[in-house]
């Protein structure tokens, strides 16, 4: 809260910013960077300490460039596997299956507001992102996590597209490399027309 | 090594020397009180030991691990009356815990200090044990059922990609089954018993709907306590948690359970704690 009042110089609009849903950013005349929010912090994954002394630009390009996780670590989960590929398709293969599941749960507990149950769903879908080697995608469910443990439910629904974005991210790059089949369009198309007939 | 910083390292170091200072008094005590031995130091003795010795498992203290395994493998013998606890073999878990306390202040070099000798000594055996336990396949040295050619094993998870991935792997060792959340576990642990077949691993998540997997491991060692078994004779259980819950639930080896299983899982690591409880040779 130091480093906040001093840059705002007003208690109550600095507790205002530091508690706000959205990311905040504050920079200095010559553009550098003076202070971020927790909201910022979660929405980037770039932590305080990173962010200040920075220029904006900079930092987004950099946490792009750099310290963004992977959207598929395949080395580290064939390492955690000892090699076995089999075992990787099978995982993966439950994996994307389930997981628009998870994220309909997400988006259900958000919408009842209920705090517990996003807790443990976030985490849920952590520990499945990590366990399938989906860094970008465990690091969205990590971000929500914390808002949801922190009752940020504002926080949690902005993060919610970043959340299906990364996941399809995650799954278009499973396809790519041939972990699992690919989508085949027309026979999505045809079902849909199924069910509206 | 291990993914787990360091402050962690040393809290269990710190936390050790405090266990092994109090197993110390324990011995103590027993050796001066003579005939009647007091269940409860015994007790705290088998409790605190299984605690270093779990906690090393997740620093890859081998040596610390294994000997305070033996010691605690030694402890519930006189526990469980199988061998009485003569001034020799007294001396003899003192000289132990002696060691150990070097190890953990030396915890760097401790994967290559040789303990054979002392693990020789600490086997303790005692003729009475293996037929008591026959049952449950127990060895002398092991007490643990873990001599059966396919192991028995409940998986609790919410998680079905971690699931998944255990229950496969898992297959290739014995007959897996899966709970959903700790009371289902809980329920199936009970079933599994009343059938005879009681489960040789289980692997527990913390986080679950319903029943966590703290509040499940308490109850099946509370049951299994009914039962009249105590560790290390009943499952052994594997905590799997994330590095960030460990910091909460690390006393939970004082609620019993065997070892912490980092998430994500590491199948070679799964593998070598496995080993470490002789489920697999």
């Amino acid at each position: 809260m130091g480093i906040i009042e001093g840059t705002i110089g007003n208690a109550e609009l600095a507790a205002a910013v530091e508690h706000a849903a959205d990311g905040v950013s504050i920079a200095d005349a010559a553009g550098n960077i003076r202070y971020v929010n927790p909201a910022f912090t979660a929405l980037t994954g770039c932590s305080r300490e990173e962010a200040v002394g920075k220029n904006p630009q900079f930092t987004v390009a950099n946490a792009a460039a750099e310290s963004s996780p992977a959207i598929f670590d395949e080395d580290s989960l064939l390492q955690r596997l000892m090699g076995d590929r089999e075992l990787g398709l099978q995982v993966l293969n439950g994996f994307i299956q389930d997981a628009p599941c998870q994220l309909k749960k997400l988006r259900g507990r958000i919408d009842e507001s209920d705090a517990g149950g996003l807790v443990l769903q976030a985490h849920t879908l952590k520990g499945s992102a990590a366990t399938v080697g989906a860094e970008a995608l465990r690091a969205v469910a990590q971000a929500m996590e914390t808002a949801a443990t922190a009752g940020q439910f504002d926080l949690c629904r902005d993060l919610m597209p970043d959340t299906v974005e990364q996941l399809e991210r995650f799954r278009t790059r499973l396809e790519e490399d041939g972990w699992i089949p690919k989508t085949d369009l027309n026979t999505e198309i045809e079902e849909m027309c199924n069910v509206k007939a | 090594m291990s993914k787990l910083n360091d402050v962690l390292v040393l809290d269990y170091l710190v936390e050790s020397r405090e266990e092994l200072a109090a197993v110390e008094k324990e011995l103590l005590a027993i050796e001066s009180e003579g005939d009647n031995l007091d269940e409860e130091r015994i007790n705290r003795i088998c409790v605190a030991m299984h605690s270093v010795k779990g906690g090393s498992l997740l620093f890859d203290l081998v040596k610390i691990g294994e000997l305070a395994q033996k010691i605690e493998n030694a402890a519930a013998k006189i526990r469980f009356q199988h061998i009485a606890p003569t001034q020799d073999r007294l001396s003899m878990l003192l000289r132990a815990i002696d060691r150990l306390k070097e190890l953990i202040l030396s915890p760097d070099s401790s994967n290559e200090a040789d303990i054979s000798g002392l693990i020789a000594e600490l086997a303790m055996p005692d003729a009475s044990l293996s037929a008591s336990f026959e049952k449950g396949g127990a060895t002398e040295d092991k007490p643990a059922n873990g001599t059966r050619d396919r192991l028995r094993i409940l998986i609790a998870e919410d998680d079905l990609a971690c699931r998944l991935l255990l229950q496969t792997f898992l297959a290739r060792y014995g007959e897996c089954h899966v709970a959903l959340n700790g009371r289902e576990a809980v329920e199936a642990f009970r079933t599994a018993f009343a059938r005879g077949s009681s489960y040789d691993l289980i692997c527990m998540d913390v986080m679950m709907p319903e029943m966590d997997g703290r509040e499940a491991v308490r109850q099946l060692r509370a049951w299994e306590e009914g039962q009249g078994i105590r560790p290390p004779y009943g499952a052994t259980i594997f905590m799997t948690t994330t590095v960030r819950e460990v910091t909460d639930v690390f006393r939970c080896f004082r609620e019993l359970c065997d070892a912490y299983l980092l998430k994500p899982v590491d199948l070679g690591q799964l593998l070598n704690m496995m080993k470490f409880f002789e489920l697999v040779k």
